[in-house]
């Protein structure tokens, strides 16, 4: 196994591996390793990239490198203040030592169906910034992830950049674990609303997380209904879909009536 | 230890307790294989290898990490601190000397990772309060479950106003 650790985007692509392994904090990718999956040919490390790493207010967007870890997002001033719901599943997320490694592009990609991070991203309507040799193009995170472990991301490019292209005066994130700490979520969720719009998305009941837009003119009932059906959780170790269903309605219900107040 | 182990070598450089180490590894060997099986420092230990339990917690660049989620690889050109690098022969530092004051040591096998855990958040906030130091420690896991005694012991030197 090869290992790079390109500090330029020049470097990166002068490696010339298409098919190479991308590695970010490692945090989901070297217990892979560990359980058996083979070792990849090349891995490409982007932790040393200038390029994607950091947090930039650029006008009313908020501009976060993939590479950054999920302890310096929790530590921004930006997302303290402006970016409630964010900040709250990044405080919800794994140990400090998992934080301290790993990053939001890492969640993003890892496309897992209760991706911590990522309810609150699809709620934000996140654009993603990919590139390749010869160019980039911009992705809505409710388009970029397909299925869980899986994105339209090609074997030829690298997420750089996610760009937050509004905030919202209230927005939470919540969610169900079996602990506190370290836990992979039974159910999350989170809620952005303004005035006239209210979003939410959901994760842990269906492949994907799912968003649900336009809901302001709906009531807090037939909300929650449209969700139920919507939804399709599974059985697991951490709960049945049974319960699934009745806890995200619950919830819901709850953190509806206190933000429709 | 990663199931299959790469033939291709790299050369890294890092400090590992102010200690220059220059060694030549397999890119897929595991920064906590590297301490313990290359440089013979035992204390971290491997439990549950996917990041879990935190009893194979170094500081890297200031920052307590999993030993077992880090390639050796990446650490080039950092500065590791482990348990030995902790105190001094025959000086317990003020932490270590509290888990001794408080009976916070059942089996042992999570302390050094408790002891990096509670020395960098004594370092980094040293006016934690009782929920801020369960929540900095959240990422160790106790199986004797003697946290109490272990959350004593790190608020004990933490700021004596904020404990209220």
């Amino acid at each position: 196994m090869k290992y790079y650790r390109p500090k330029t985007f020049d470097e990166y692509f002068a490696i010339g591996k298409p098919n190479s392994t991308l590695l970010a904090g490692g945090t989901d990718l070297i217990p892979r390793y560990e359980r058996g999956k083979e070792l990849p040919a090349t891995i490409i490390d982007l932790k040393k990239l200038p390029d994607f790493i950091g947090i930039n207010e650029v006008g009313n967007n908020l501009e976060i490198g993939a590479a950054t870890t999920i302890e310096d997002i929790k530590n921004n001033d930006s997302i303290k203040k402006k970016y409630t719901a964010l900040r709250q599943s990044i405080i919800d997320f794994g140990s400090v030592q998992i934080r301290n490694r790993a990053t939001i592009g890492g969640n993003i990609c890892n496309a897992s169906p209760s991706g911590d991070t990522l309810p609150a991203l699809y709620a934000y309507d996140a654009q993603l910034l990919v590139h390749n040799r010869n160019g980039n193009r911009v992705i809505s995170i409710r388009d970029f992830i397909l299925n869980p472990g899986k994105t339209v991301i090609k074997n030829d490019e690298v997420l750089q950049t996610i760009l937050i292209p509004e905030s919202y005066s209230k927005a939470i994130f919540k969610k169900l674990g079996l602990r506190e700490a370290m836990a992979i979520s039974v159910v999350n969720f989170a809620i952005v609303c303004e005035d006239n719009k209210l979003t939410i998305a959901v994760g842990a009941v269906a492949p994907t997380i799912l968003i649900f837009r336009e809901l302001e003119k709906l009531s807090t009932e037939q909300i929650l209904n449209k969700i139920d059906k919507t939804i399709s959780p599974i059985d697991d170790i951490r709960a049945t879909a049974k319960y699934r269903r009745k806890v995200l309605r619950n919830m819901l219900e709850f953190e509806l009536n206190k933000i429709r107040k | 230890m990663l199931i299959s182990e790469s033939k291709d070598l790299q050369k890294i450089e890092l400090t590992v307790n102010n200690q220059k180490i220059v060694s030549e590894i397999s890119t897929s060997l595991r920064l906590l294989d590297f301490i313990r099986n290359e440089l013979d420092l035992t204390g971290a230990k491997e439990v549950c290898a996917e990041g879990e339990c935190g009893a194979c917690t170094v500081i890297m660049d200031g920052k307590i990490v999993n030993s077992c989620l880090v390639l050796a690889v990446e650490a080039d050109g950092s500065a590791i601190v482990t348990i030995e690098g902790i105190g001094k022969k025959n000086e317990l530092s003020e932490l270590q000397q509290a888990f001794v004051d408080y009976h916070s040591v059942q089996c042992g096998y999570c302390i050094p990772g408790m002891i990096l855990a509670g020395e960098q958040l004594v370092k980094d906030n040293p006016n934690a309060t009782i929920e801020e130091i369960k929540y900095g420690i959240s990422g160790n896991i106790c199986r004797c479950t003697g946290y109490t005694k272990i959350i004593d012991a790190v608020s004990s030197l933490t700021s004596k106003d904020a404990k209220k």
